[in-house]
């Protein structure tokens, strides 16, 4: 019995280190996060710019695969013709390489479905350090309080660019 | 003291080595993912087909057009989705060389009855012959038939899967099938019959395509995955 009421006492004090311990360290970072120093909080913007246009880029590519999917298809279908016109292969392959080439073609359309969105996914995140970036900059006492203050704005801006591109399609800036 | 600084700097020598090590490996590591995504089509167009049989000049005697003992055949195995590829041809004179393709039940049950005039009497399966002309859409010259003859001069471009229809279409029927080849001579004074015949099976390019560049692909999601906890390890001890 007494040696029951020892370990039961024992797992408690565990366990209540053990939230101690993950209490401290979540504050450390929320704690990090504030009195982040300008080098840090520069360091967050520049990797979260890089992972951004990483992010950017690939959504670009998607894009532009998907749209030029159907000139691809005409030039391979023609291509294909040619082919067989020089003999190098006969009727039946001919065919099995049109319908290959329509499932291709089909899967360059479709992929912007899926790289497009993972790529958000990556625009957000990389957004997300920016703003701890500029948050981080807002934190700092040494700097002047304009600036401060615009870093704040930026970062609060950035957050909503961040929510409405994960809650709408996305945010067109026209020029002209 | 002195003995610190130095055991100190010997561990940043050492740390520096690795972390040299850790990128030419790296580097390796990415020189091979990428060497095997370029390698992907490369390969696998050079597996498209395989050529199985290559036999120029080939003799067969005119009995072969009266006998099934005597007429040249070849065991293909067909697989599923797989096509085989035949070139027959006959450039000598007077020679008629005809082509055909048989189940294996079928070709063994007419060798086995062995009856007179068989092989130009029963009918085999359908394959498909391809005739590409410039001047036409691809699906005008494309159609099916049981047998092909070489008269003197000819070269006949098949494809086989198995069996067809009148339709100009063929399908696949995986099993085994037998090729065979018999003829005649129109002169009187000979009995030889040469032609000539190519066939290519559908090789394992798809596979090797798919293996390559997945091998490729996981390579360098690997590589990217290290460069980003390296980075990330970098970070944090800054």
């Amino acid at each position: 019995m007494a040696k029951k009421s020892t370990s039961k006492k024992e797992t408690i004090e565990k366990e209540a280190t053990k939230k101690a311990a993950k209490q401290g360290k979540e504050g450390d970072l929320w704690d990090k996060l504030i009195n982040m120093d300008r080098r840090k909080a520069t360091k967050f913007i520049i990797g979260g710019m890089i992972i951004a246009i990483i992010f950017g880029t690939i959504a670009l590519i998607s894009d532009s695969l998907a749209n030029n999917a159907y000139d691809w298809e005409y030039y391979k279908l023609h291509e294909n013709d040619l082919g067989y016109w020089r003999g190098e292969y006969g009727y039946q392959e001919f065919l099995e390489r049109e319908k290959e080439i329509y499932a291709q073609a089909d899967w360059m359309r479709f992929q912007e479905a899926i790289f497009e969105n993972l790529a958000r996914i990556g625009v957000n995140f990389g957004l997300i350090f920016v703003m701890v970036g500029f948050i981080g900059y807002s934190a700092d006492e040494e700097m002047d309080p304009k600036k401060r203050q615009m870093s704040f704005l930026l970062a609060a801006l950035i957050i909503t660019v961040v929510m409405f591109s994960a809650l709408s399609t996305g945010i067109t800036i026209s020029v002209g | 003291m002195i003995q610190i600084l130095n055991i100190s700097e010997n561990n940043l020598i050492d740390n520096e080595m690795k972390s040299l090590k850790s990128k030419k490996n790296l580097t390796i590591f990415l020189a091979i993912g990428i060497i095997f995504l370029i390698l992907a089509p490369i390969v696998g167009e050079m597996t498209e087909t395989i050529r199985i049989l290559n036999e120029k000049d080939k003799l067969v005697d005119q009995e072969s057009e009266i006998s099934f003992r005597d007429v040249d055949s070849y065991n293909v195995n067909i697989k599923e989705n797989q096509k085989i590829t035949i070139k027959f041809s006959v450039y000598a004179q007077n020679v008629t060389a005809s082509l055909k393709i048989f189940g294996k039940g079928l070709f063994d049950s007419e060798y086995n009855k062995n009856d007179t005039f068989g092989p130009p009497n029963v009918s085999g399966r359908y394959f498909l012959i391809s005739r590409p002309t410039w001047s036409g859409d691809p699906s005008w010259s494309g159609y099916t038939q049981t047998v092909v003859s070489c008269v003197q001069d000819d070269f006949y471009y098949i494809e086989f899967m198995g069996d067809g229809d009148l339709g100009n279409t063929i399908w696949n029927e995986p099993g085994e099938y037998v090729i065979f080849v018999y003829g005649s001579n129109s002169y009187n004074m000979s009995t030889e019959v040469f032609y000539n015949i190519e066939i290519y099976k559908d090789g394992p390019s798809a596979v090797i395509r798919k293996v390559f560049s997945s091998i490729g692909w996981v390579i360098l999601i690997v590589a990217g995955l290290v460069i980003l906890n390296n980075s990330i390890k970098k970070f944090r001890s800054e």
